[in-house]
């Protein structure tokens, strides 16, 4: 087991450091200035052993407090002059020196090698660099996350399908695709056109009452007449048509995601678009 | 055969040898005395009581102040914590399991309606709780410096709650639900720039398959990717989400002085008492 008092017996003794050898700037100057690095970037030098002490390094002492105006305070009524506070000139004038901060010489007599002080700035863009890459790190988990929400793929029914030959629908509101495509094929004297089922308040399905001629959504109670046409209920719009066309066998084809608003119900024609001319 | 009585008979300990015992004293660390010191360890060497502060004002207590409400909410979450894992043993996400789950768990599963009808009414009363203990902490004015911050993640909490219940509401995977998220996620589709039909979406190049009710929904309309996103949100991530704020919160009104207190009541013990006489 090592002796405590010489753990090392190859490491030699430190030598006190000897007291300052850096001339100390003049009172004016304030504080000696850490040793500037050699090139900018660099890291300096770790601080050298004769760097003064801040408080016993022989650092010129601020005047004394100005005690004088309290001393009369005491003996004649004070005049209510601001006074100084005399504590505050009585601090020590330089902030700590973190250079300065070097290893007391061993107590005891143990030898010791210097604690290495790396300089602030050092650390502060050591910790600026860790935290960048934190940042950076947590910047794009948060973005993966966040794309990870849209799927590529979806398995959804088709938004464009067949629907047989406009012979087979007559005038008024047929069903037959309510549950299965969410459409009413619908028949008037301007010719074939297909309304989505979709209430145009917050999209709950309409019922077709056919005693009525009307449709009426059940969430809010929208009402529509047998064209599709608001008229009662929150329901801020007629409900949209799907676009129509003949494939080549004469079969008709709806779009679900093509969509046309009041005002476009007359875009199309006999070849296609909101309403089919047949 | 005479007996020979070589071994000592095992005898059961009484509770004044447990309490001398090694198992008694690693589980509770210092005696039970009725010492004002003794009353404070009990609640401090507890990871569960230690929520508490040891000591708090008289008025704290007073129902008429809190009405308890903060309280009741986070014992009703509690409630749905235990009742909602008990749910998910029988439940499936997906289509066509999950409405017939719910049938089986009401009908079948022993207890199984019991179960979850307390979810659901600890979950329609957790949302009037929470609402009735926000309007407390309003009237009292308990929103203010230094308590801000903890209205803020109160704010909070109270989003999660109402999200709870919204993404609770579609698992049964009936026509309330359905049409409820239905509803509900088109709404998010008026969402400004996120949404697909809110101002300034269209011309960010946002449609019915980027927008913010395509990543709540998993697709395009509700079907099968929405009722398991709403199981992950409801079941496991608002849960957690919640529980972090809830610790932030109860912390925050231990640092923050403790409940607000109205001006201190005098009770006529202490008006009374040997101090008021001498005055
Ligand atoms: C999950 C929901 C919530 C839970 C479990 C919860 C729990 C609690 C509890 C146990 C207290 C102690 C005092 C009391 O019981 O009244 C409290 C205080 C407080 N809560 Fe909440 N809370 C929730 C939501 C909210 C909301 C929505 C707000 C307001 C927006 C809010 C703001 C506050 C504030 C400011 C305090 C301090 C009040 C004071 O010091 O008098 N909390 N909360
Ligand atoms: S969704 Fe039809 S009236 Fe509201």
């Amino acid at each position: 087991m090592a002796d405590e008092k010489n753990p090392d017996p190859n490491r030699p003794a430190m030598p006190k450091p000897p007291m300052p050898a850096m001339p100390t700037p003049p009172a004016a100057a304030g504080m000696p200035k850490p040793p500037t690095p050699a090139a900018p970037g660099m890291p300096p030098p770790p601080p050298a052993p004769a760097m003064p002490a801040a408080p016993a390094g022989g650092m010129p002492k601020p005047p004394a407090a100005p005690a004088a105006p309290a001393a009369p305070a005491a003996a004649t009524p004070a005049p209510a002059a601001p006074k100084p506070a005399p504590a505050a000139p009585a601090a020590p004038a330089n902030p700590v020196n973190p250079a300065a901060l070097k290893p007391q010489p061993p107590k005891s007599g143990v030898s010791a090698e210097p604690v290495k002080v790396e300089d602030p700035a050092v650390l502060s863009r050591r910790r600026d660099f860790v935290w960048h890459g934190v940042a950076g790190m947590l910047t794009l988990g948060a973005v993966a996350f966040g794309r990870f929400f849209f799927p590529r793929s979806l398995f959804e029914p088709r938004t464009s399908f067949t629907i047989g030959y406009p012979s087979d629908y007559g005038f008024g509101v047929d069903t037959k695709f309510q549950s299965t495509q969410r459409i009413w094929v619908c028949r008037n004297s301007q010719g074939l056109f297909v309304i989505l089922a979709v209430c145009t308040h917050l999209g709950c399905t309409p019922d077709w009452l056919s005693t009525e001629g009307l449709f009426k959504c059940p969430c809010h109670g929208s009402v529509y007449d047998s064209e599709g046409k608001n008229f009662a209920g929150p329901a801020p719009m007629p409900m949209r048509r799907c676009d129509v066309r003949l494939d080549a066998s004469g079969r008709i084809v709806v779009d679900t995601l093509k969509l046309y608003e009041v005002g476009k119900f007359n875009d199309g024609g006999p070849a296609g678009g909101a309403y089919l001319a047949v | 055969m005479a007996e020979t009585p070589t071994k000592p008979k095992f005898k059961l300990p009484s509770v004044a040898e447990l309490k001398e015992g090694q198992i008694w004293k690693s589980i509770f660390r210092h005696k039970l005395d009725e010492t004002p010191r003794n009353r404070s360890l009990a609640v401090l060497s507890n990871v569960f009581l230690h929520l508490h502060p040891a000591k708090i004002n008289r008025d704290a207590v007073r129902y008429n102040y809190t009405w308890g409400m903060g309280g009741i909410t986070f014992y009703l979450f509690l409630v749905l914590t235990i009742t909602g894992v008990l749910l998910m043993f029988y439940y499936h996400p997906s289509k066509g399991q999950a409405y017939r789950d719910i049938m089986y768990i009401m009908h079948d599963v022993p207890f199984g309606n019991f179960t979850r009808n307390m979810h659901r009414w600890a979950a329609h009363s957790m949302i009037i709780t929470t609402w009735l203990h926000m309007f407390r902490v309003f009237l009292t004015g308990s929103y203010k410096p230094p308590r801000e911050f903890n209205w803020n993640i109160g704010v909070l909490l109270l989003l999660f709650t109402m999200l709870l219940s919204f993404t609770g509401y579609l698992l049964p995977d009936d026509q309330l639900g359905f049409w409820a998220v239905t509803v509900g996620t088109n709404m998010a589709r008026a969402t400004p720039v996120l949404g697909s039909e809110g101002p300034f979406g269209p011309q960010m190049g946002i449609t019915a398959f980027n927008d913010v009710r395509f990543a709540l929904l998993g697709g395009s309309i509700v079907d099968a990717n929405a009722l398991l996103r709403a199981y992950i949100w409801h079941c496991v991530a608002i849960p957690i989400i919640a529980s972090v704020l809830m610790i932030v919160h109860f912390w925050r009104i231990r640092k923050d002085g403790a409940i607000s207190g109205p001006a201190p009541v005098m009770i006529e013990q202490d008006l009374s008492g040997p101090v008021a006489k001498k005055a």
